[in-house]
């Protein structure tokens, strides 16, 4: 970053933390609710000490770097004080977690989340509505903050600067507005064996058609099961079953989800003739789930020991596909017609609680754009290995030099990168609502007892959606 | 570090004072406040009248006498080793003998061998106590793993409840769980915990060690983690275990800034053995020059500054030890944000070749973690350890002898696929013969047969010691890579 736009960042920045001091109210006045306007209500002056809570599920090493930001956040603004816990080593733990603080009102100010757990706090009333505060002419979004020029060389910025799937998944709720914001993505590649398939002369598959053809031509070479019908190596494996289903749903237009109305749409034909034909393919040794595979095992070990020769998994889990055994690839997961593309959007968001008071959500939205300008969006996925969430930050010089990255420098991360950075058009949400999180597992539970043959795939639907409906 | 044992004295004591069924009610005087209201100088909170017991509502609801956990799920083991705070290793008391290595389910505490964290050492002690003080081990799987007990995300170690008793042969009421012992204590966060057997028990014990800020939860630092800055040394120091003014130190714990060359990559992805020779005079004024090593290990994390051999590097990074073994962890690396206690590459291009002799000269303390060569050595037995994610990835331990009989081992990660060099015939225990083509890999008791068969094997590594359970120590030459194995038939 130029120090210039540092300059005025930081200038920008700080008037926001004037709003907040200026404006700051005492902790004993009145919480937000979630359908007030936090960034513009009338508080009292003070220059107290803000404390922000932020709760997350960031391992040791990248909760390091988000301390280098906040120290830097600290220096800025003294009078804020960030106080960073991971609280939960998964997503799931943390939504309950938060479940659970929701009605002792002990939530914290701010937290990472994906939209399935967004769906389920705003059920309970419990996170702000973001728009009043992405638009505060004080400590609302800046251009400094990232801007890029479209084709037709317009200026585009705040939320407009985002990759528009990741922005949009935060608005794409029962209710009506913003109620998370993005930080960090990853997404879903393909990880080839990449000694073998130039060995053998293999493209890499670029549709479904493609990759299913591939299949069969690997199969062939290792064409004979053990006793229980296992094979020493299998041509793909996709390490989770829930993905294969909805990405796969998703591509082919099958309906799973809705919103609104009945929200659990999959137990249909389309859905069941999809998962009757993986349930051929996965018969003729072609391919492996992690709910299939002995000890419910990520497909990506075998694929480093060279038992897989293609794994779909998330680029979150980058560094388990890593090795030395061969030359890895990475690719596009497949579609079913390429000029539709679509590939899953993961990867934590951040929504903010309305037990937090007005002074600390202001401090918290100060801090999320400190931690997601331009620069700041590289710096933790340059960083860690997931998307930066901003189109200036993929346009930045930093990220180009990253993903061109040569020789020793050069890891399997510079190519998920390079890969990722062409998929911005591509990503899809799936609708959220109370209860899609549980529709996620269920189809996925489905998948994996399907392929197994513990279960028919009528039986598997109707289980799927009895236990979706069982719980809210 | 004292008040540290007292805690975990007193938390032991509770914890079988629960064990022995004597609180029941679930909001009463704990394990957790009895555990932790003595320690004045902790960062623990002192335990109210609410603090409820979770531990001693969860029970095991299977019998395990007469079941095996590799087969059936659930089973009587005993401890091998404790290894930190979430995974010790384990034996069946019946059925297959190979080693269970569990990896606790459903909590993360912070590490303590390979990389050291915060609270991570008082984690481990805490697990250590409950273990070691047990006369009834059982472990049981999740009961959402519907085929074999499930593994990791490394795929050899299998995720395990551990539940102990001071009793021997205990029904399984009087059994506590310890996995939900260290969240309830505060020594660990749940994770994955969410959607498994006893998930919602897990978040409202660690809620409540959140509340009470207990160990990881603390506002406090850990009084038993070197919070310090680096400091500049030699390998040779920390090797030798001195302070710059030659006086015993022991690194363990603290953070240190040393110099060497790259002499090796590998075996663990984006590991490093970084050697460095040195020279001084003895008492009777002869030069003496020996090579020092340590072992560089980045949890997996690729740093180019060590993917190139020669590379002479700064490295900063905490000294750890892992089984008994000095390394370096919490090294950092970022071409694009650089900061000060980054690896930093001083020169290339460095030429430090492998140390070679004999197996009686190599294999000697002084030369731990220095990459060798070793002799022409004749595998005499051996195992292979399968990785459980896997059909085909084995780890090999392989004891061996030079030309003159001197012992040197060799071991091989399940990670590095090995490949037959040329067709190999394996006659098994039941008189079946199987062809193996070359360039396929080396597994199981084949491999052994294989290794056992050679002429020779010359490889370069890492050299490292290992005690075997019955507590003999011996030299073992780690393969770093796959190409540095030379095996002749």
């Amino acid at each position: 970053m130029k120090n210039t736009t540092k300059s005025i960042l930081s200038l920008t920045l700080l008037a926001g933390l004037l709003g907040v001091t200026a404006c700051g109210e005492s902790s004993s006045s009145t919480k937000a609710s979630s359908t007030s306007n936090p960034a513009s209500a009338s508080t009292s002056a003070s220059g107290d000490a803000v404390e922000v809570t932020f709760w997350h599920t960031m391992g040791h090493t990248n909760q390091t770097l988000v301390d280098a930001e906040i120290q830097q956040f600290q220096k800025l603004y003294p009078n804020i004080t960030i106080k960073s816990s991971s609280v939960a080593g998964k997503y799931d733990d943390l939504q309950s977690s938060i479940l659970n603080a929701i009605p002792a009102g002990t939530t914290p100010t701010m937290a990472f989340c994906y939209p399935d757990n967004v769906a389920q706090y705003l059920d309970k009333d419990a996170v702000v509505k973001l728009d009043s505060l992405i638009s505060d002419p004080e400590i609302g979004f800046t251009v400094a903050d990232g801007s890029h020029q479209d084709a037709e060389g317009n200026v585009l910025s705040g939320k407009d600067d985002y990759v528009s799937t990741f922005w949009n998944e935060g608005t794409d709720y029962v209710n009506e507005g913003t109620y998370s914001v993005p930080f960090a993505k990853s997404t879903e590649a393909l990880f080839y064996n990449k000694t073998v398939f130039d060995a053998n002369g293999w493209s890499v598959p670029t549709t479904w058609d493609e990759l299913w053809d591939l299949c069969r031509t690997i199969r062939a070479l290792d064409p004979t099961p053990d006793g229980d019908g296992k094979y020493a190596t299998y041509p793909l494996g996709y390490d989770s079953d829930a993905n294969l289903y909805i990405t796969l749903s998703q591509q082919k237009g099958i309906p799973y989800t809705s919103k609104t109305g009945d929200h659990y749409l999959f137990n249909n034909d389309q859905a069941k003739a999809m998962v009757t034909d993986l349930k051929s393919k996965y018969d003729e040794g072609l391919f492996i789930t992690a709910g299939s595979s002995a000890n419910s095992s990520y497909t990506s070990t075998k694929f480093t020991a060279g038992e897989i020769y293609m794994s779909i998994g998330s680029t979150g889990g980058t560094t388990y596909n890593q090795t030395d055994n061969f030359t890895v690839g990475v690719a596009v997961p497949p579609s079913e017609d390429l000029n539709a593309p679509a590939v899953i959007s993961q990867g934590p968001s951040i929504c903010f609680f309305s037990s937090a008071t007005k002074a600390q959500l202001r401090a918290a939205w100060l801090f999320y754009r400190f931690i997601s300008t331009t620069e700041a969006s590289n710096y933790y996925g340059i960083s860690t290995g997931y998307q930066p969430v901003r189109t200036s930050s993929f346009e930045s010089a930093t990220y180009q030099k990253f993903i061109n990255a040569t020789g020793s420098s050069r890891t399997v991360f510079n190519d998920v990168a390079s890969v990722t950075s062409t998929m911005n058009q591509s990503y899809f949400n799936s609708p959220v609502f109370v209860g899609s999180a549980n529709a996620r597992v269920e189809v996925g539970k489905a998948v994996a007892s399907v392929l197994l043959g513990s279960k028919t795939v009528d039986k598997a639907f109707t289980d799927a959606m009895a236990n979706c409906l069982l719980v809210k | 570090m004292k008040n540290l044992k007292t805690l975990m004295l007193l938390g032991l004591a509770a914890f079988t004072l629960v064990g022995c069924g004597n609180v029941t009610s679930s909001a009463s005087s704990d394990a957790s406040s009895a555990s932790t209201s003595t320690d004045t100088s902790s960062s623990v909170t002192p335990s109210s009248a609410s603090t409820i017991d979770y531990v001693s509502q969860v029970h095991l609801a299977m019998e395990y006498s007469g079941k095996a956990f590799l087969t059936d799920g659930i089973g009587q083991v005993t401890l091998t080793q404790k290894v930190d705070g979430d995974t010790a290793h384990f034996k069946q008391i019946s059925g297959s003998t190979l080693t269970i290595k569990g990896r606790y389910n459903c909590i993360d505490t912070p590490e303590s061998t390979g990389m050291v964290e915060p609270w991570g050492h008082g984690a481990s002690l805490y697990n250590g106590s409950l273990l070691e003080s047990a006369k009834t081990i059982v472990l049981s799987t999740d009961s959402h793993a519907s085929k074999a007990p499930a593994v990791d995300s490394t795929g050899s170690r299998y995720l395990v409840y551990v539940w102990v008793s001071t009793e021997e042969n205990a029904p399984i009421a009087d059994l506590k769980l310890v996995n939900l012992a260290l969240c309830q204590e505060g020594w660990s966060k749940a994770k994955g915990a969410t959607g498994s057997d006893y998930g919602s028990t897990f978040i409202l014990a660690g809620a409540q060690a959140q509340a009470e800020k207990l160990h990881v939860w603390s506002d406090d630092k850990d009084p038993d983690f070197n919070y310090d800055a680096p400091t500049t040394t030699t390998m040779k120091a920390i090797v030798d275990g001195v302070d710059s003014e030659g006086n015993a130190y022991d690194w363990v714990g603290s953070k240190a800034t040393f110099t060497g060359i790259v002499c090796a990559t590998g075996p663990d992805q984006g590991a490093a053995y970084v050697n460095k020779d040195f020279t001084w005079t003895d008492a009777s004024g002869a030069n003496v020059t020996q090579r020092y090593g340590l072992y560089i290990f980045t949890s997996y994390v690729v740093y180019a500054p060590l993917k190139t051999i020669g590379n002479e590097v700064q490295i900063t990074g905490l000294v750890a030890e892992y089984e008994g073994i000095k390394q370096i962890v919490a090294v950092s690396y970022n071409e694009y944000y650089p900061q000060d206690d980054d690896m930093k590459v001083l020169s290339t291009g460095n030429t430090l070749a492998p140390l070679t002799g004999t197996a009686a000269e190599l294999a000697q303390d002084k030369n731990i973690n220095v990459v060798v060569t070793s002799p022409k050595l004749d595998c005499t037995y051996g195992y292979a350890t399968l990785n459980a994610a896997t059909s085909n990835a084995y780890s090999f331990t392989l004891y061996c002898v030079d030309e003159a009989g001197t012992k040197l081992n060799i071991y091989i990660v399940d990670t590095l696929a090995i490949n037959y060099v040329a067709d190999y015939s394996y006659t098994d225990s039941a008189g079946k013969v199987t062809v193996y083509k070359a360039g396929t890999r080396v597994a199981g008791d084949a491999g052994v047969a294989y290794f056992k068969d050679a002429a020779s094997i010359i490889l370069t590594g890492g050299l490292v010691t290992y005690t075997t359970t019955a507590g003999v120590k011996t030299y073992q030459v780690k393969l770093c890579n796959r190409s540095n194995l030379a095996v002749t038939l």
